[in-house]
């Protein structure tokens, strides 16, 4: 039995071509408090993954990306809904203390205007540390070889 | 009997607060053993006029453990604004406890501390009096849904309340948090014209449909092989492994970007929509579970105290006891990850457990500790993406929302990963599987074939497809008759059948609830929730009440809806991300039995609710 729904989908009129300007807005303190002010209820959902109880060892380098749920919008060299993770080795390879620490801080309070107009989420679960360690491994081990 | 307290009589001496949320105050008086046999009670007042608040949720938080049975438990003013917690509530239990008052349109005035910690007490009773006074701002305490109600009902926001809602409430704490970003971010690039700022919104969207796309991989249990890690982004992205599609996908980034609010800072001008039916006598208990289990469902059997919980995230079931609070587990005996997903009780004791993961269906029997398993696999090609597994949902239950096979011994079940309807034989084991109802275009997984139930003579499975279609699988002929056809976007979920063979069908997406009678296989009538943004996950029916019992996921509210007066009534939840997935009632003591179920494990309260309705 194959039966058609009704219901007409609205769609799109023009999909505007996505926006190739790459705004670097230091926009990390806006977040950082964006992100602080906003507690959800009994602050669940919060928790830094290092609390979490596991069985395991404690995630390191790429297995830390896939448990921290960057893996579903960065890839290795697949564009998702961020730049893959081999272009942002190349954009910062020869880059300094302070931009590094910026990016730790993106990754915890999310961002936006670098790559695109899509902000990335704030990551409240991930713990400055663990984020220094991710930027740290991708740009050790995502860059061309 | 004490009175059922409705909004009429909340608005008696001229108030219109309870219209709105809040959280509260507490003036607290250590008296001498007064009168009341009650170790704890008190009164809520209004700063304005002194007058007694009737309707306000007093909630006790208290340490767990110790046998005390629920560690929170909430109770409602009366007329006069008093409240009592109930005799079991031992004075010994209330050191270093907290309480706190939740009511919308109310915010606490002093003392300035909430949650209000009780002094050490160990013999006298206490009487904690609250001030609270009327707020506009609602943004404090309000249900998802309550950000929703603005936008003009259409097709459209019925099908994003649909696809949105399945997972988590909308918009929860985060997805307020993202929309905040959008905008935040559109101004730093200076983009903030209205051509740019409208595509940025556009882009940003449609990024977190893409996005949810591959968070719909979290809802597997431990050790899952279900892994995102080993999937290219094409495969996580394609339609037929994905709950919305690509067209679905636009339709939603659209509407999102049109009409989400664009400030979270200050909500006005919602009200529950009913009213509460809620007494003095109404009693929630809360049986706080571990944080990294996800019981997302509970059943109970007939003659058993226990309450059952399916742990998905842990591969084990909960036995909690009610009466102490204590909880034990029980894992299931598989060297697979299995994902407990949903639980229905039977009349000899057994639980019967579908799986998430592993296209299992369990039985368990608490009397032997013992487990069988049955798999529902068939053509399974190893390609471990959603939608690749059969993935056993619902199986039947009939009126008394008890385990129901036909009368060949079959139960019924529904398979969401492949839209089909199996029969598993649990005597023989034999299996069969059968075409649910089609749709042009649409791949099994975003048809979700989902909710089931058993008609009394066992002739008719009926099924709800979330894409929207209702049906009756004919258990002899094997085919779907009375097809019931609804809007997309309205959403039919977790049906309920009645003792006059009403079927009682919750509309997910659009907010209603439908009267159809399964003898005449005839439509009756369509009822508007109290709010259409509730999303009721399912529906009950209680045969002592005659009442259906509405599990409401975004409201933060249960709905009871009358059949006779026609009328729903509101109890609201002691807290918010009270996403509720199913409610059991208890045959012995009536009582309604729930959980909480936000997606992921972690993101909302993991507990047990106990709910003395107080009628
Ligand atoms: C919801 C999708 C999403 C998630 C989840 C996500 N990101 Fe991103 N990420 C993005 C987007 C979009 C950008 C581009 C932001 C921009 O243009 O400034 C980005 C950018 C980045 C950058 C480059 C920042 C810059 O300024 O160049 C790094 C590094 C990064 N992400 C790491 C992570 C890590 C580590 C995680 C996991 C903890 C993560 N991301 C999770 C979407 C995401
Ligand atoms: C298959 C389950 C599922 C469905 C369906 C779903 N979501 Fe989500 N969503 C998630 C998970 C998991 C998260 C992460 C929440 C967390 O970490 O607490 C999330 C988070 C979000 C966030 C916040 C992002 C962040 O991390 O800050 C937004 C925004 C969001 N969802 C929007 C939507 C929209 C729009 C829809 C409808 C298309 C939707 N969701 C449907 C699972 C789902």
């Amino acid at each position: 039995m194959v039966r058609k729904l009704t219901g007409e989908k609205q769609m799109w009129q023009q999909r505007f071509s996505t926006c190739k300007a790459i705004i670097l807005v230091a926009l990390g303190l806006l977040y950082a408090e964006a992100s602080l002010a906003q507690t959800s209820p009994e602050g669940v959902g919060q928790k830094r993954l290092a609390d979490r109880p596991t069985a395991e060892e404690k995630p390191v380098g790429a297995q830390f990306l896939v448990k921290a749920g960057c893996v579903a919008c960065h890839g290795m060299d697949e564009v998702r809904i961020g730049p893959s993770y081999r272009s942002i080795a190349e954009q910062y390879t020869d880059a300094d203390a302070d931009t590094l620490e910026w990016l730790a801080q993106k990754i915890v309070f999310g961002g936006v205007g670098k790559w695109g107009v899509v902000p990335m989420v704030a990551n409240p679960h991930v713990q400055i540390e663990e984020a220094r360690e991710s930027i740290s491994w991708i740009l050790k081990n995502a860059k061309e070889q | 009997m004490e009175k059922i307290l409705g909004w009429s009589s909340l608005l008696k001496g001229g108030s219109k607060l309870l219209k709105n949320a809040v959280t509260v105050v507490a003036l607290l008086l250590v008296t001498g053993a007064a009168a009341q046999a009650n170790s704890l009670s008190g009164r809520v007042i209004r700063l304005a006029d002194g007058q007694g608040v009737p309707g306000v949720s007093v909630i006790l938080n208290r340490r767990a453990g110790d046998g005390i049975g629920a560690d929170i438990i909430t109770v409602f003013t009366g007329e006069d604004g008093e409240y009592h917690f109930p005799d079991d509530v031992s004075p010994s239990s209330l050191s270093g406890a907290s309480l706190s008052v939740r009511a919308l349109g109310y915010q606490q005035l002093s003392p300035t501390a909430s949650p209000f910690i009780l002094s050490q007490n160990d013999e006298k009773k206490l009487s904690v009096n609250f001030t609270v006074k009327i707020v506009n701002d609602l943004s404090e305490n309000a249900p998802a849904s309550a950000w929703l109600a603005k936008i003009p009902e259409s097709n459209e926001k019925d099908f994003v309340r649909l696809q949105c809602i399945g997972c988590h409430q909308f918009p929860t704490p985060k997805v307020m948090q993202y929309s905040k970003q959008i905008e935040a971010g559109a101004v730093a690039m200076g983009m903030t014209d209205e051509e740019s700022s409208a595509m940025v919104r556009k882009e940003s969207w449609e990024a977190i449909v893409k996005y949810m796309r591959a968070r719909m991989y979290d809802i597997f249990p431990d050790g899952t092989n279900i892994d995102i890690s080993k999937l290219a982004w094409h495969q996580i992205q394609d339609n037929e492994t994905t709950l919305f599609n690509a067209e679905d996908g636009k339709l939603i980034a659209e509407f999102a970007a049109t009409h989400m609010p664009r400030s979270y800072d200050a909500l006005t001008g919602y009200d529950y929509g009913a009213e509460l039916g809620v007494s003095t006598k109404t009693v929630i208990r809360e049986y706080t579970l571990p944080d990294t289990s996800f019981v997302r469902e509970v059943a109970m059997t007939t003659g058993s105290p226990y309450v059952w919980g399916a742990d998905l995230q842990k591969n084990r079931l909960l036995r909690l006891d009610p009466q102490t609070g204590k909880q034990d587990w029980f894992y299931v005996p598989s060297d697979m990850p299995t994902g407990p997903h949903t639980i229905v009780g039977d009349y000899t004791g057994n639980l019967w457990i579908a799986m998430m993961e592993g296209d299992v269906l369990a039985k368990y029997t608490p009397e032997k500790n013992d487990w069988k398993l049955w798999s529902l696999r068939e053509d399974f090609d190893g390609a471990a993406a959603v939608g690749s597994e059969a993935m056993v949902h619902d199986l039947t239950f009939d009126k008394n929302y008890k385990l129901a096979q036909d009368k060949n011994g079959n139960i019924w079940l529904t398979l969401i990963g492949h839209n089909k309807m199996a029969s598993l034989n649990p005597d023989t084991g034999d299996v069969n599987r059968y075409d649910a109802v089609q749709i042009e275009g649409r791949s099994p997984i975003s048809i979700s074939l989902y909710g089931t139930l058993l008609s009394d003579d066992g002739t008719c499975a009926w099924y709800a497809q979330l894409v929207g279609v209702v049906a009756c699988f004919n258990t002899e002929t094997h085919e779907s008759e009375s097809v019931i056809e609804f809007s997309e976007g309205s959403g039919p979920r977790r049906m309920a059948i009645d003792g006059d063979g009403i079927l009682w069908i919750p509309l997910f997406g659009s907010g209603k609830l439908v009267k159809y009678d399964t003898n005449a296989r005839k439509l009756l009538n369509t009822y508007d929730l109290p709010d259409l943004s509730a999303a009721p996950y399912s529906v009950t029916w209680d045969p002592k009440r005659n009442i259906i019992w509405c599990a409401n996921s975004n409201v933060d509210a249960i709905y009871g809806f009358d059949p006779k007066s026609e009328t729903f009534s509101v109890l609201p939840l002691p807290r918010g991300m009270g996403y509720l997935r199913r409610i059991e009632v208890d045959e012995n003591t009536g009582d309604l039995v729930t959980t909480y179920a936000n997606i992921p494990t972690g993101s909302g309260p993991s507990k047990v609710v106990i709910i003395e309705v107080g009628d």
